[in-house]
This record gives C-alpha cells, structure tokens and sequence, in this order.
C-alpha cells in the first residue's frame, strides 16, 4: 500500500474516532462551544501532524528512547485502560431506550480488542470503511434536519463544558499507530470535515430541541433525530443515529486498543495475546470504576496523555531532526570545515589580545 | 482463537441478558395523535389503539400499553391534543413524544378516528420542543 492510502486510512480512522465526542458530547455545549472546542482539537492535531512528518520514527519509539519516555509511556498505558472502561460505558449511551449497559460496551470492547489483535492494519482498515457509512449517514440526517431547524434557536450562546473539551483530542490516538517516516497526505480537509461535523451536530441540536434542553439531555443528538421529517413524513431515524455511534465506538475503542499493543511491544517482546487479555480485562474493569472518577480528572488525564504529552514527545525529536538535518548539509557542503576554522581563529585571536 | 471471543461475547450476553425487547412486527402499534384530558381517577388519554386512564401521565401511558392488543409506539406520535394545560409540563418532560409532535389545546376530548388527518391539515405553530424550551424558560425566570 501506498504512504499517501495508508495516511488516508489513518485520518479516516481519526475522523470515525472522532464522531463519538462529536455527536455524543459536544452538542450539549451548544453549537458555538461545539465549533471553537472542535477548531481548538483541529489546531493542535495540525500542530502534531506537522511534527510528526519531521521525524523518522513513530511517536511510541520516539518516546521509548528515554527512561522518561518510556515511564510516560506506561503511564499512557494504565490510562489508555481506563479510558477503554469510561468509553465503553459512554458507549451504553447510544441506546437510551434500552438497559444497555453493560452489554454493549462490554461487547463492542470485545470487539475491538478482536480487531486489534490483528494488528493496528486491520484497526485502520476497518475505520476507512466506516468512515464511508458515518459520512453518507450524517450527510442525510444533518442534510434533511435543517430546514426545519428554529432560528431563534441559534444564537450564539450555550455554556462551556470546560471537561469536554479534552475529548476532541481523541483522534490523536491514531498518532500511536503510525510507525516509519512522518505521515503524507493532506490533512487539511479532513480536520475541517471534523470541525463542520462537530458545529453541524451542534447547529442541528439546537435547533430542533433547543439550547437549554440540549444541555440537559444525556444525548440529546439522538433526540434531536427523532424529528427529522423526509419528504415531510417524520421518519424513525433515531436507531440508525445509535448504530452509527456504535460504529464510531467501535473505531475509538479499536484505535486505543491498538495504541496499547503499540506501547506494550516496547516492553514485551511477543506483546499480542498480553495485550488483547490486558486490553479487555483492564478495560472491562473500569466500565466500573469509571463510574466514579470524576469528570476534572478525566479532563486533565485527556489532556496530558493525548495532548502535551505526544506533543512535546514530537516536538523534542523534531527539533533533534533538524539538528542532525542541518549537520549533515553543512558537513556535506564542506561549509563545516569552514566554521570550524573560523571559530577557531576567533579563539586564537581573542586568547593573543 | 476467534472462538475465544465468540464464547466471551455469548458468555457476556447470557451474564448480563440483551437490553432490548423483542417485537412482533404483526402486533406493532404506532400512535399518530394521543389525546390527554384530567378525569375523576387522574388522568384520561385516547389514542386510535384505545383509551386507558391512571393517577397520572405515566400511569396512564403504563396502563395503555397493558391493555392493547400488541406493542404501543408514543414517540411515532404526530399530534398532541391537550384539554387543559396544567397536564403539558408532565407530558412534555416525560419524554415519551418526539419534539417536532405538534400541540394542540380543546375543550374535550373527542372521537380519535380521522383527527390525525384532520389535524395533519390544520398543522400547529407549537410542538413539544417549544413547550419544553417555554417550560425550562419559567424554571429558571
């Protein structure tokens, strides 16, 4: 497969991770928050993916070539694990009519885990075909609500919910899987597709249950569905809007689950059966225990583990790179030699006065 | 291997039990146009499936769903008549209709059949979603 296919699966991936928070969060900060949250998750997924293209290897060996690294890395891992558990009961969300949980996101975990296990090509391949669904679904539902949104509706406004926020970061997940040199493809588009889905959701929220209702539904989105009229007649969409969060779990649960496989190969030479074992167990467990911490320090967790910490991680061997880059072109151009004269002429000069 | 996994998820499914109902699509019954109205006992409502009445809304809708014939649908519901506004904030925060259903006020409660396509011809300015937003507006006013 070609750098640019792979690179396109991976933003694919990034992009299905990234309807959960998309679609299950973000609207119930209304439609403004939802858009500057979502830019705000853009810009620095841009930041990281310019890092990464200069750099040679992929983010969990750069990270391993420190003992600090590698304690950051492990420390990633036990959160990765909890952060399965909390996901995965989120996941229970997308059926409100139902008992769902625990079932379904004990099952779609399992699942996940399956994927995973295959290693992180089939995690990527899997959220390439589904990108195609959520794409073509979200179209049509967000397509067919907006004629009959209340523009009064949509004023500017809404409250911040500042532990949501860190929740945009959740494609940078993806950045774990990445291996060799920094990723191709263009990028652009897909991040903006991502903030358009995120301000969409919001918009299409807002303006069929209103702002202050959005905020206190525990999905609203998925209420917001149940009024969406095709051709005039009102249609039952809402269980496609569940299965379609579904999928979007599944693509997010898979992607950390690979993540873990990645970091665990640091340390264990055969990762695989351990990782898949480790993946459910610990992850299964905290669909519990996720239960109660609380949203601050999931909050700041997202924001270490998915956010400062891949990115100075990149930042660090980026500059390194450049070092070396720029050592090279001077030791190659002779130019070296040269400054290395004069310095020392410089020395002598000031060691005679 | 894959086996594993196949008896993890059954294993799951019989621990935990499904979290959905089963339906016989023969015995579905969506309601277009619910009609409330207080009555001596509490609360009175008339669908084109039939009538029940109960201590409230709830109760009511319970008692609806006991007595007919098959499995009843509230949020395919279009129309929502009202006789006496005090029942709107119960209903609406029920949760039990879909926003986009229109409310309508009358005086008494009347013959269900044809008013869903009655009603369909003389549409509502109000819905449920507008009722609800007007409700939380008071709560916090």
């Amino acid at each position: 497969m070609t750098r640019d296919a792979e690179a396109r699966q991976r933003y694919a991936l990034g992009f299905s991770a990234f309807t959960v928070p998309a679609i299950l969060l973000l609207p119930r900060t209304g439609w403004l928050w939802a858009a500057s949250f979502a830019a705000a998750g853009a810009a620095a997924l841009a930041a990281m993916i310019y890092l990464r293209r200069r750099t040679a290897k992929g983010l969990v060996r750069l990270a391993a070539e420190t003992a600090a690294g590698k304690g950051a890395l492990l420390a990633a891992l036990l959160w990765n694990g909890l952060m399965l558990g909390r996901i995965a009961a989120y996941l229970c969300r997308a059926y409100p009519s139902g008992s769902a949980f625990p079932l379904t996101g004990l099952l779609l975990l399992l699942l996940a885990v399956y994927a995973a296990r295959k290693g992180a090509g089939a995690v990527l391949r899997t959220g390439a075909i589904v990108f195609l669904f959520l794409i073509a679904f979200y179209v049509i539902i967000m397509g067919f609500s907006l004629p009959d949104l209340h523009l009064s509706w949509l004023k500017p406004g809404g409250k911040p919910r500042w532990t949501a926020l860190p929740a945009v970061l959740a494609p940078v997940c993806v950045l774990y899987l990445s291996e060799g040199e920094g990723a191709a493809g263009k990028p652009a588009l897909w991040l903006l597709g991502g903030v358009m889905l995120a301000l969409l959701a919001a918009l299409v929220t807002a303006g069929t249950v209103s702002p202050p209702v959005a905020a206190l539904e525990p999905f609203p989105f998925y209420t917001a569905a149940k009024s969406v009229k095709i051709l005039g007649a009102m249609e039952r969409l809402e269980p496609l809007v569940s299965a379609a969060l579904t999928a979007g779990g599944f693509c997010l649960l898979g992607t950390l689950c690979a993540a873990n496989g990645k970091i665990l190969s640091i340390f264990l030479p055969q990762p695989d059966r351990i990782a898949a074992l480790a993946n459910f167990l610990v992850g299964g467990g905290c669909v519990w225990l996720s239960g109660v911490v609380s949203e601050g320090v999931f909050a700041i967790g997202m924001t270490i583990f998915w956010g400062v910490f891949p990115f100075l991680t990149l930042l660090l061997a980026s500059r390194k790179n450049t070092r070396k880059f720029l050592k090279n072109v001077l030791t190659k151009s002779g130019l070296s030699d040269k400054i290395t004269e004069r310095v020392r002429g410089s020395k002598s000069k000031t060691k005679k006065t | 291997m894959k086996w594993a996994y196949i008896l993890a998820a059954v294993g799951l499914t019989v621990a935990f039990g499904l979290p959905f109902r089963e339906y016989n699509t023969e015995k579905l019954l969506p309601v277009r146009t619910v009609q409330a109205a207080r009555s001596g006992s509490g609360v009175r409502i008339v669908t084109e499936i039939g009538a029940a009445e109960g201590a409230d809304w709830r109760a009511a809708v319970a008692n609806l769903r006991k007595s007919a014939s098959g499995d009843v649908f509230f949020d395919t519901a279009e129309q929502l008549v009202v006789c006496g506004p005090s029942l709107l904030p119960e209903i609406v925060q029920s949760g039990e209709l879909r926003p986009s259903a229109q409310v309508y006020y009358a005086d008494k409660l009347t013959d269900p059949e044809g008013l869903n396509e009655y009603l369909s011809a003389h549409g509502s300015d109000r819905t449920v979603a507008d009722v609800r937003y007007a409700l939380l507006g008071e709560e916090e006013r």
